[in-house]
């Protein structure tokens, strides 16, 4: 359902879903993802892994792993270059290379369960996977650390001895902390003396994996050229050559990366974990193909989750139903070396609620746990758990109307963010309007059935989308086809998304376009999909093609009619001149004679993206002898700018609540006193399933984005942020009992609830 | 004159003012003034000539890519922030 807000019946071709490019190679199974990779002369890969979360490696013995027959190579941390500790920046992420190399492949210490100490390239997969028992490794194990509050402990291990923290600008050596940083504004003590109501409480949530189908791959050739040729799962091509000639000391223009399909990656595919490694056993092959593929477990121990962490809110309020100030705590795991999500969530936490006294101190701080990664709205879902829960206990303390209060001191255009950074333009205000109309918010509950409880939660979240850089290039083909290359790996159908625009500017109707994501050698530089930008900012990218485009083809015609170039019109894919008139396919078959084809490419480096929010309703049902719950009605709210591809939002929209609502009810890193986790399976790691959910209504609100001339917004992100609250708070409302610790599973339901 | 939001780590620095007034016609010269004022804030800000790898700078809404050749406004508003890649601080 779309909910316009202004008027858009002026495209012809935004706003339609079309049958998508990429639709019939992935329903057939043509689509080739980086595990089909076959290249003549291909061996296999596989890595040994830590059976310790934390240690210090001794020594490491090789010798029988290499003299196996069939066994072509074997590599541990000494085969990479030595780089220099500190935060580069890649172009369009920062890095800390020595601690990025030290992630993919140990060198003196173990950091997490399944840390890769040591590589083997062999003749089959099986001769590999023989090969890697044969490698024996000394440890001296170490005291593990499973949490924030035991990371920051008096006389804690330290798990990563070269850290200087950073806390708030001071150096502080011998700490997990990596960072602490605050953002503050107006008197927030004072402003809690005045409130009317303060409630202040404190969330913990665990480790959650994104739970993408396909596993991590990658497939190497270092060439007698000296240059790489690569495959890889990932969300961004560029950013796989960047950091791979980062931690191998390669020039960028030497390595390749080649595009293959993805099958997920919802953030955990922005990092590399393998491709360094495959290149370094090809090399050490004689420059024979290698390929890795990671098992299920090795992407749940290994990989990128989202981090764990706790939360500290306290919020004050007076019995007007306004807000007077919020403080808050976000500890974030950023696992076995620095860097969670905690900057992007510190940004997020208050960015629903118009305040003029807030306190935000974020924490980042080391775990012996798989290093963090994003995860959809990378801190987001995390805090808005935490403001929405206690933004419901005010409103039940102070009597006021849940929705009522969320409007009446929402954030709009001119609102500051808890970073003190001014709105633009946004559609807050208009989400939770849409609420106060719904279907769904204006239909009771209904009746439980006997023995069980039902609840409705309400909660809204945020994501600031990402902007940065993107190319695109355009063909326009003498049939009056255009040949479409952009840089973005395609995840949600984003070559169709991407088309539409150049489609909409051109005139020409978007079935008639071959989109393709070239290699890296093939087009400019495009940041990762991610952070809600493909659309944003690749789209802008083929929009501004096609303005040049549309800028040559005048050209050209200004030769055969004679006339100024700036004298010839052009609408609805028809140039016009006095009395002549030529649509752009047409002309396409004439160009020969005034340049021969028309090509067009265009760059963009974007700052930010227009911002996006999202207000959710939850109805759950509980059975209050089991604590089983089920989501019966669920309705998402989101500002999605303008609907280039509804269909596109509605999915993005509903994958990201099922994703939540996984989050919020059953997933978790379940580590066991050893420290490592013990539910590495899809079989324990209970994510939900079409089974378990309800059909998810969306209702798609567009207020358009001042920044894109279509008013593209981000839409596959913020989606994730308000369903934990929403989920949690139906169950408060069905059972009595708040809940302040994420997964709300059924043992803790049904413990709270009988206690 | 442009203001600036003095970051937290930075106060200090800044006679523990959260909000300065600074002039500059880029961002580059904006922060040399910064530290012409309140010595000891550039190089919380700069590396080798850069913004930090891990400080972005918003200019009114928007975070700069253009770096230190970033143009500034009398009535411009400047913000360092911790800056957000891949999810990470």
């Amino acid at each position: 359902m779309v909910a316009t807000h202004e008027n858009k019946n002026k495209y012809k071709v935004i706003g339609k879903s079309p049958i998508r490019h990429d639709g019939v190679d992935k329903v057939t199974g043509r689509a080739t993802y980086g595990a089909d990779i076959k290249v003549p002369g291909l061996i296999w890969g596989d890595v040994l892994r830590s059976p310790h979360p934390h240690a210090r490696i001794l020594s490491i013995d090789t010798s029988k792993a290499e003299s196996m027959d069939g066994v072509f190579a074997v590599v541990t941390n000494k085969d990479f270059p030595n780089v220099e500790e500190k935060e580069v920046s890649t172009g369009e992420d920062v890095v800390n290379l020595k601690r990025d190399q030290a992630n993919i492949m140990a060198y003196d210490k173990v950091h997490y369960k399944g840390h890769v100490i040591a590589g083997v390239a062999a003749i089959d997969r099986n001769t590999a996977q023989e090969a890697i028992k044969k490698i024996e490794v000394k440890y001296e194990v170490l005291k593990h650390i499973s949490d924030v509050d035991s990371a920051m402990a008096k006389n804690a291990p330290i798990i990563l001895e070269s850290l200087i923290g950073d806390h708030l600008g001071e150096n502080v050596p011998n700490t997990n902390v990596a960072k602490i940083f605050r953002h503050e504004f107006g008197d927030v003590e004072q402003a809690f003396k005045d409130s009317d109501c303060v409630i202040e409480r404190t969330f913990t949530m665990s480790m959650i994996h994104q739970g993408y189908i396909e596993p991590h791959n990658a497939t190497a050739v270092w060439g007698q050229d000296g240059k790489i040729n690569l495959w890889a799962s990932t969300q961004g091509s560029f950013g796989v050559r960047a950091q791979t000639s980062g931690m191998l000391g390669i020039p960028e223009s030497k390595i390749k990366v080649n595009y293959v399909e993805i099958g997920g990656g919802f953030g955990g595919k922005t990092k590399v974990y393998l491709e360094p490694i495959a290149a370094l056993l090809s090399k050490k092959s004689g420059g024979r193909p290698v390929k890795l593929v990671m098992d299920r477990s090795s992407v749940f121990e290994a990989t990128g989750p989202a981090p764990g962490g706790k939360v500290r809110m306290k919020i004050g309020a007076n019995k007007d139903g306004k807000i007077t100030a919020a403080e808050t705590d976000i500890m974030f795991e950023s696992g076995g070396y620095p860097g969670s999500a905690v900057a992007a969530g510190s940004i997020c936490v208050f960015a629903c609620y118009n305040l003029t006294n807030s306190k935000i101190t974020g924490y980042d701080i080391l775990v012996n746990k798989p290093k963090s990664a994003a995860y959809r709205a990378p801190g987001s879902p995390q805090v808005s758990f935490a403001i929405e829960s206690v933004i419901d206990e005010i409103c039940e303390e102070l009597s006021l109307d849940k929705l009522q209060f969320r409007i009446d001191n929402a954030s709009k255009e001119g609102t500051r963010r808890g970073d003190g950074v001014k709105f633009i333009r946004i559609g807050l205000e208009e989400c939770l309007e849409a609420v106060k109309s719904s279907d769904h918010w204006n239909s009771p509950l209904g009746e439980a059935p006997k023995g069980k409880a039902r609840g409705r939660g309400l909660a809204t979240g945020y994501w600031m989308n990402g902007g940065g850089k993107s190319t695109c290039d355009l063909m326009l083909n003498d049939d009056g086809k255009v040949t479409l290359n952009e840089g973005s790996a395609d995840i949600g159908g984003t070559r169709t998304s991407i088309s539409m625009q150049a489609a909409e500017v051109l005139g020409i109707p978007v079935e008639d376009f071959h989109p393709s994501v070239p290699d890296t050698d093939s087009i400019g530089f495009t940041g990762v999909t991610g952070g809600s930008r493909t659309t944003y900012a690749t789209g802008l990218a083929a929009y501004n093609a096609a303005q040049k485009l549309v800028e040559e083809l005048k050209n050209r015609l200004s030769t055969i009619w004679e006339a100024d170039s700036d004298q010839i019109n052009f609408s609805n894919g028809t140039f016009s001149f006095e009395n002549e008139s030529i649509h752009i396919q047409d002309l396409a078959g004439k160009l020969d004679p005034t340049g021969g084809p028309a090509t067009s490419t265009a760059s963009v480096n974007l700052d930010s993206a227009g911002n996006a929010f999202g207000a959710h309703i939850c109805d759950l049902e509980v059975d209050l002898e089991t604590g089983k719950t089920d989501v019966i009605r669920y309705t998402a709210v989101q500002d999605v700018g303008t609907a280039v591809y509804p269909q596109y939002c509605e999915g993005q929209i509903q994958g990201g609540v099922v994703q939540g609502l996984g989050w919020a009810l059953n997933e978790e890193y379940f580590i066991t006193e050893d420290g490592v986790m013990a539910n590495k399976s899809y079989l324990d790691y209970r994510m939900p399933t079409s089974l378990d959910m309800p059909m998810i209504d969306a209702i798609m609100v567009e207020v358009p984005n001042p920044l894109h001339p279509f008013g593209v917004r981000g839409v596959g992100e913020v989606t994730l942020a308000p369903p934990l609250a929403a989920a949690a708070l139906a169950i408060k409302e069905a059972t009595g009992k708040r809940h302040f610790d994420l997964p709300v599973k059924p043992g803790r339901i049904i413990d709270l609830y009988k206690s | 004159m442009a203001i600036v939001f003095v970051p937290y780590a930075l106060r200090k620095y800044c006679e523990d003012k959260n909000i300065v007034e600074i002039s500059g016609k880029t961002l580059g010269e904006l922060i040399d003034n910064l530290e012409s004022r309140y010595p000891g804030t550039k190089a919380h800000l700069l590396e080798e000539g850069s913004l930090k790898p891990g400080v972005a700078a918003v200019v009114n809404h928007t975070t700069t890519r253009k770096g230190l050749l970033e143009k500034i406004d009398d009535d411009s508003e400047i913000h360092f922030i911790n800056a957000v890649s891949g999810g990470s601080v």
